[in-house]
């Protein structure tokens, strides 16, 4: 019997970590900075918790509570039962999450859609047992009103795979031990083949007025445009890096079909939250255009992706001042001073001379559907 | 469905952002044709790209109601207003650094209103930076800044902004200033108030304080750094346009306070 405990009791790690475990062996400790979900988790032993099995079917899992803390107040003492400790914050959060971590000898497991945040946490806790996971897995942070009405505490994910750095001992479960290359191979697919569509579905999705992701994909004109920004991207890939392109093929050939899952009920908010993120440098829509750029292609699906991002205005969301600052500084300066792209270099000129027209592409997306 | 919520002194943070980045490109470097003079008894050194950059951020700020104040026009009027809200300007604070090259210097734009620097937007053209508040927050290009709830003052990296030659206060200010860098991580003088205030609210500086600087160096700056979560303490004389002031961390804001009382005068400062 193990106790886990999670940092982030969200879409991984209240909805898709549970089923990584022994549903009668496990048990699990649950840190969050929300004080009502760490409320209702403490009030209750157990959740139900749900998995689209295939596309018509939902499985349903118990998982017992052992304790839920809010992680203003957590303390190493906290957590020394815990045999492993899992982080989903959030890449912009993991920070905070050190110093409880600093003092604990149990391996963490970072689920954080970033290498680097594996890098910030040896920096801030000193510690070393410390290493990156890729669940490569589709996980709402909310379900239907159905489940719901089951507990309110229910979430709904697919079937994923946990792939973990190869490392010191963990818990039972059902994840995957990776090599380096291994991890390599499969973060780059995720990333490049599942993220970067993933989000430029969401984007229009939000263009287009909609509230969930599959409800996105039975949008022709949404349809075509993802579908075309996979391609692009397996294209980019194939030519870019040594991975089997066989391994590609079939990465990409599963994703439309995720992303359609009537089941999940993913949010297009959550999917498409904190844009400014999304548009990072090297991620899932900056980086994915700068690979296919170095190979001579111009991913015009990609680049509607992020034309759609930068439209992208949420009020409850963490980078709602995008649209303001798009306002007060214009495009150029944005370029520049937001998304770090230096004046001249390929990409920034592609959507420099080229947002206008993206826009308009966008705006006949918005036109039909809102 | 839900009306959104009105962010506060949103048209004006908008209008100080454009303003400053609109100017930011030209002073990517000194234009070589730049002529300097000298100013008055404080030696102050003002060039034609100070006056080209003010009346550039003067057109981008015509659509506000609030009366704009620069260094170059406030002459003119006297004294600030006693009341209601005032735009400060100051078109490059850090002129000595611009001329030298040194990439330290900064277009401001600040409105205070009752005394407190509400919003306001500051560039630093040579790092390719924008500091601009958006409600109650602050950001760099985009990210929030947040500064840390308390810093101990051995681990702290200080800014310091002297007064002008002359002043009374100089003697006990470069005292303190000995003192302090010696308690601390370091104590450094950039020659640029909005740099050094900015930088509080990036994190790379703890602190920062200035006595008799112009009001203008510093109103864009302390808005940012107060939406980053700094305790600012800013009191001026509406009638020299001279201020004291004081930008930390919030842990460390009292112990500095009571440290420098002898030199930087905040009695009675709202924060």
């Amino acid at each position: 019997m193990s106790t886990i405990a999670v940092f982030g009791a969200g879409a991984i790690g209240r909805g898709y970590l549970p089923w990584v475990f022994d549903e009668a062996d496990d048990d699990f400790i649950f840190v969050d900075s929300q004080p009502a979900l760490v409320s209702a988790l403490s009030a209750r032993d157990s959740f139900l918790t749900f998995r689209a099995a295939e596309t018509d079917r939902i499985v349903e899992r118990r998982v017992r509570v052992a304790r839920a803390l809010l992680s203003d107040a957590v303390t190493p003492a906290d957590l020394e039962a815990a045999s492993a400790v899992f982080v989903c914050v959030g890449p912009r959060n993991v920070a905070r999450v050190a110093p409880a971590l600093q003092a604990l000898t149990s391996p963490v497991v970072v689920c954080e859609n970033d290498p680097a945040t594996v890098d910030l946490l040896i920096r801030l806790t000193g510690r070393q047992n410390i290493r990156f996971a890729v669940p490569d897995v589709i996980s709402s942070n909310s379900a239907p009103e159905g489940l719901r009405k089951r507990d309110p505490l229910a979430l709904v994910t697919e079937t994923g795979i946990l792939h973990i750095a190869e490392g010191p001992v963990l818990p039972k479960g059902d994840y995957r031990l990776c090599s380096p290359a291994a991890m390599r191979r499969e973060w780059t697919a995720k990333l490049f083949l599942h993220n970067t569509p993933h989000c430029i579905a969401a984007y229009l999705g939000a263009v287009a007025g909609v509230t969930y992701v599959h409800e996105a994909m039975q949008i022709p004109a949404v349809e075509v445009v993802v579908r075309g920004a996979m391609d692009e991207m397996l294209s980019a890939l194939k030519a870019q890096w040594e991975i089997p392109h066989d391994f590609l093929d079939w990465y990409a050939s599963k994703e439309l079909s995720r992303f359609s899952n009537r089941l999940l009920c993913d949010p297009v908010g959550r999917v498409a939250r904190e844009p400014l993120r999304k548009l990072d440098p090297r991620g899932r829509l900056l980086g994915a255009a700068q690979i296919c750029l170095s190979h001579g292609c111009v991913p015009t699906n990609v680049l509607m992706g992020i034309a759609a991002a930068l439209l992208f205005d949420s009020e409850g969301d963490a980078d709602h001042h995008m649209a303001f600052m798009r306002r007060a500084i214009g495009p150029t300066a944005f370029l520049s001073h937001v998304l770090g792209l230096k004046e001249g270099d390929a990409l920034e000129v592609v959507l420099r001379t080229q947002l206008d027209g993206l826009a308009e592409r966008i705006g006949r997306i918005r036109g039909a559907h809102v | 469905m839900s009306e959104a919520r009105p962010v506060p002194w949103e048209v004006e943070a908008e209008l100080a952002l454009r303003a400053v980045s609109s100017v930011s490109e030209r002073l990517g470097a000194p234009s070589g044709t730049t002529m300097v003079s000298v100013k008055g008894a404080l030696r102050d050194v003002v060039s034609s790209d100070d006056l080209a950059v003010e009346s550039a951020l003067r057109e981008t700020l015509r659509p506000s109601p609030h009366p704009v104040f620069g260094e170059e026009t406030i002459a003119e009027a006297g004294s600030l207003p006693a009341t209601g809200a005032f735009w400060l300007l100051d078109p490059i604070d850090g002129t000595a650094n611009y001329l030298a090259g040194i990439p330290l210097y900064a277009v401001s734009v600040g409105l205070l209103d009752a005394g407190i620097p509400v919003t306001g937007a500051v560039a630093l053209p040579a790092q390719k930076e924008l500091f601009f508040t958006h409600g109650n927050r602050s950001y760099l290009n985009g990210s929030l800044l947040a500064v840390a709830p308390d810093v101990a003052l051995e681990d702290a990296l200080l800014g310091i902004c002297l007064s002008s030659r002359g002043d009374e206060r100089r003697p006990d200010e470069l005292r303190l200033f000995a003192a302090l860098n010696e308690e601390s991580r370091g104590c450094l003088r950039l020659g640029s108030a909005a740099v050094s205030i900015c930088y509080v609210a990036a994190s790379r500086l703890t602190a920062c304080w200035g006595v008799s600087v112009k009001l203008w160096d510093v109103a864009g700056a302390l808005a940012v750094a107060r939406g980053a979560g700094a305790t600012v303490a800013l009191r001026f004389d509406p009638a020299t346009f001279r201020a004291d002031f004081l930008v930390a961390v919030p842990g460390l804001f009292p112990e500095l306070l009571g440290r420098l009382a002898t030199v930087v005068r905040l009695e009675g400062a709202p924060s």
